[in-house]
């Protein structure tokens, strides 16, 4: 049903955009609850997963104490209710886990799917339509049809599905490759409020995340680290270094970059800088590495001194992204297919070597003169500020942040229209100068009705 | 044996007695005028020359042939006043001979357009934008430490930070090369403690739009700006200016990224425009 039809029919409809990914990052969660019980974990798709619970009743108890374990930390990990089936194969674990709750299979896998419709099997639509014309409604019925037919008249498919059926495994499970995560932590016995002698227990980790990564030959492209405070609040981060490294100094930097930020601000660039006495003080800190490949050496005195600048600037990069956030440093490229002001200005990580390579093909001199409202502008407002449009004394003027002023010379208007299928925009652009000889590129957006300021020229 | 008199010139002092009173000298002058009044340049023979800001006039009455390297200066002046455009101009300048730059937008208001209108190679720009005005001189002190920039805008507009952190910026300004360029806007509160330690102060004030004309219609192509040279640690005197500032600029250095003059509008008189004087940069309008 298309989204117009369904908007027609539910006008009170909330309608979701399907984005997969955000899918797979919830389920992630799923499947790290699941780590934690099991050493094998099948990752089934989106929604299905399967853990081998061999040997971990001396652990959890019997197979229900271990379903509502898993249930119970599942939902504390993502807030939903996870269906929880076990038995001894992956089909009848499958259908058990359609039921709410924890089902557990007491009898065998086979006496359990002989009662289960025949649509559970692993069949096409059209194979279970057959199935169903010939009377067989049920996975027992399907299970006592003689091997040979089966396969004669469903062919490879079938066969699967009536060892299936049957109660036998067709394969072992296949475990999730999980990515190395290096992963140190020192617990300390009393508050540290002092940002100095953190760093010091971060030096101890960074050297032991950096032993270890010596002796895999490998080297992380991503450091993480968390505290934990006495009232129990955790504050965690994650940072891309610039390139790869396996030096402890490195990953204590930019933990303890990150740290300092988390401390009392007031004492920003003080010798000593202290997390402040309200503030609960750290009883454990952890430090880990990620995103690991194999070490390869960077010799930069071949590559000449700019390279050696370009890291210098990566490192004071990446400090600043660890002090103020990573949404405040960046580059910007210009988008040359874009229409306005609004959406010609693109940001990039600013972690790409800067300089190194063009990030996008440069805006034709052509485009950039016939971009409406770009000339002279310097300040661009985001979001553009609305401003109210009056007329008086034979004059214009303009009403901007609370302030009036007149308007003494005028260039325009321009318009820019774009196809009302996309993203419409249709508006008339002005530059104009004000009596105080502010000028500020304007725009009346006819859709709205409104004005906005687009920018100014400073 | 007449002994030597002791009034009217001083002696000079024996060589073994000259450390101890360079230090007491030292120390008074710190004691008097701070702890930054007095020290060694580590490293620093002589300072650099300046990057040129493409307006010869005004590279000429600054006295460092156009913005000082390892310096502060300050580009100050109304609201709207044309003093964020030189700045802007003074960047793409420097990043014209390579290497880095660094624009730290407090007001958060960058324009990319605008730096591509200036041949400013975005590429090689690294943009950053502080929560508040502390921030702001953090991240600034940080990218000047690295020594890994040839030019820092720092936009303040119209905040005024705390005055203890320029002489720290001033500091590690002249341990680098990179040239270090502020922005404020004039009115209200003064910015405390850089009129002082700033090497170049420019007070720059739009006087008006300069228009292309033709039979139809006119269109701005740049504003006429008149600078003043408030403050040059070179010993030039005060200066007034007035000079031509185009919206576009072409690329001096190896690293032209735009080829802007190919399609653009002409911006230089003709005549059909006649009212408009010559685009030019640099073209010096009158000076005082």
């Amino acid at each position: 049903m298309a989204v117009k039809e369904a908007a027609q029919r539910c006008p009170r409809g909330v309608f979701v955009l399907d984005d997969p990914p955000r899918y797979s990052r919830a389920f992630a969660a799923v499947l790290d609850v699941l780590d934690r019980f099991s050493p094998l974990v099948e990752d089934a798709g989106v929604g299905l997963a399967f853990a081998d619970a061999a040997g971990l009743e001396p652990l959890y108890g019997p197979d229900a104490s271990l379903g509502a374990r898993v249930r119970r930390d599942v939902a504390a990990a993502t807030g939903h209710a996870a269906h929880i089936g076990l038995a001894t194969g992956r089909l009848a674990a499958e259908v058990a886990a359609r039921t709410a709750g924890v089902t557990v299979v007491a009898t065998s896998d086979r006496a359990y799917l002989a009662e289960q419709p025949v649509e559970r099997l692993p069949l096409d639509e059209r194979t279970l339509a057959t199935l169903q014309t010939l009377g067989i409604d049920t996975i027992g019925a399907f299970a006592a049809l003689p091997a040979n037919a089966v396969r004669t008249r469903y062919g490879v498919e079938g066969a699967q599905a009536r060892r299936l059926a049957r109660g036998e495994e067709l394969k072992p499970l296949r475990g999730r490759r999980r990515p190395l995560v290096l992963h140190e932590a020192v617990d300390f016995e009393w508050e540290e409020h002092n940002v100095d002698r953190l760093a010091f227990a971060l030096q101890a980790l960074a050297q032991r995340l950096a032993a270890r990564l010596a002796q895999r030959g490998l080297m992380a492209q991503q450091v993480g680290g968390r505290i934990e405070r006495a009232d129990g609040t955790v504050q965690q981060f994650a940072l891309p270094l610039p390139e790869p490294s396996a030096a402890a100094a490195t990953f204590r930097d930019a933990a303890r970059w990150r740290f300092e930020a988390w401390a009392d601000t007031a004492q920003a660039g003080a010798v000593m800088p202290e997390i402040s006495s309200h503030q609960p003080g750290v009883v454990r800190m952890s430090l880990d590495v990620r995103h690991l490949a194999p070490g390869a050496g960077t010799q930069r005195s071949l590559l000449g001194n700019r390279s050696e600048r370009v890291a210098r600037a990566n490192h004071a990069i990446s400090r600043l992204r660890a002090q103020l956030g990573d949404a405040a440093l960046f580059r910007m490229a210009l988008c040359p297919d874009a229409f306005t002001l609004d959406t010609a200005s693109r940001r990039l990580d600013a972690y790409v070597e800067p300089g190194s390579t063009r990030d996008a093909s440069p805006p034709s001199a052509a485009w950039l003169s016939g971009l409406v409202g770009a000339r002279g502008l310097t300040r661009l407002f985001t979001p553009p500020h609305p401003v109210q449009i009056s007329q008086a004394d034979d004059a214009r003027w303009v009403t901007l942040e609370g302030a009036t002023r007149k308007v003494v010379a005028i260039y325009g208007p321009q318009r820019v229209q774009t196809e009302w299928w996309a993203e419409s925009v249709d508006r008339d652009y002005l530059h104009v100068r004000l009596d105080d000889g502010r000028g500020l590129v304007l725009y009346h957006d006819r859709a709205q009705g409104r004005w906005f300021a687009q920018g100014a020229l400073d | 044996m007449a002994s030597r008199p002791t009034w009217g010139f001083p002696l000079p002092l024996p060589d073994r007695e000259r450390p101890a009173a360079l230090r007491r000298a030292v120390r008074d002058i710190e004691q008097r005028l701070g702890l930054h009044a007095a020290g060694r340049l580590f490293g620093v023979s002589a300072p650099e020359a300046g990057f040129a800001t493409g307006i010869p006039a005004l590279d000429q009455a600054t006295g460092f042939a156009g913005i000082p390297r390892g310096r502060v200066s300050e580009l100050t002046g109304p609201r709207g006043g044309g003093a964020l455009a030189l700045g802007l101009r003074t960047l793409a300048a420097a990043l014209d001979q390579g290497g880095l730059a660094a624009y730290v937008d407090l007001p958060g208001t960058f324009a990319p357009t605008a730096g591509a209108a200036l041949s400013l190679d975005l590429s090689r720009l690294v943009v950053v934008r502080p929560p508040d005005a502390d921030a702001a001189l953090q991240a600034t002190a940080t990218l000047l430490r690295s020594n890994a920039f040839e030019a820092l805008l720092l936009d303040l507009e119209a905040t005024r930070p705390p005055v203890n952190r320029w002489s720290h910026l001033a500091d590690l300004a002249g341990r680098g090369a990179a040239g270090l360029v502020v922005v404020t806007a004039s009115g209200g509160r003064r910015v405390t403690g850089l009129p002082y330690l700033a090497s170049l102060r420019l007070g720059v004030a739009c006087r008006g739009w300069r228009w292309q004309r033709s039979r139809l219609t006119q269109a701005p192509i740049g504003l006429t700006l008149e600078v003043r040279v408030l403050k040059s640690r070179s010993g030039t005197g005060v200066q007034r200016l007035v000079i031509d500032c185009p919206f576009l600029r072409r690329s001096s250095g190896p690293q032209d990224a735009l080829p802007l003059d190919a399609a653009l509008p002409h911006h230089g008189g003709s005549a059909d425009a006649p009212g408009v004087v010559g685009a030019a940069a640099g073209d010096l309008r009158a000076a005082s």
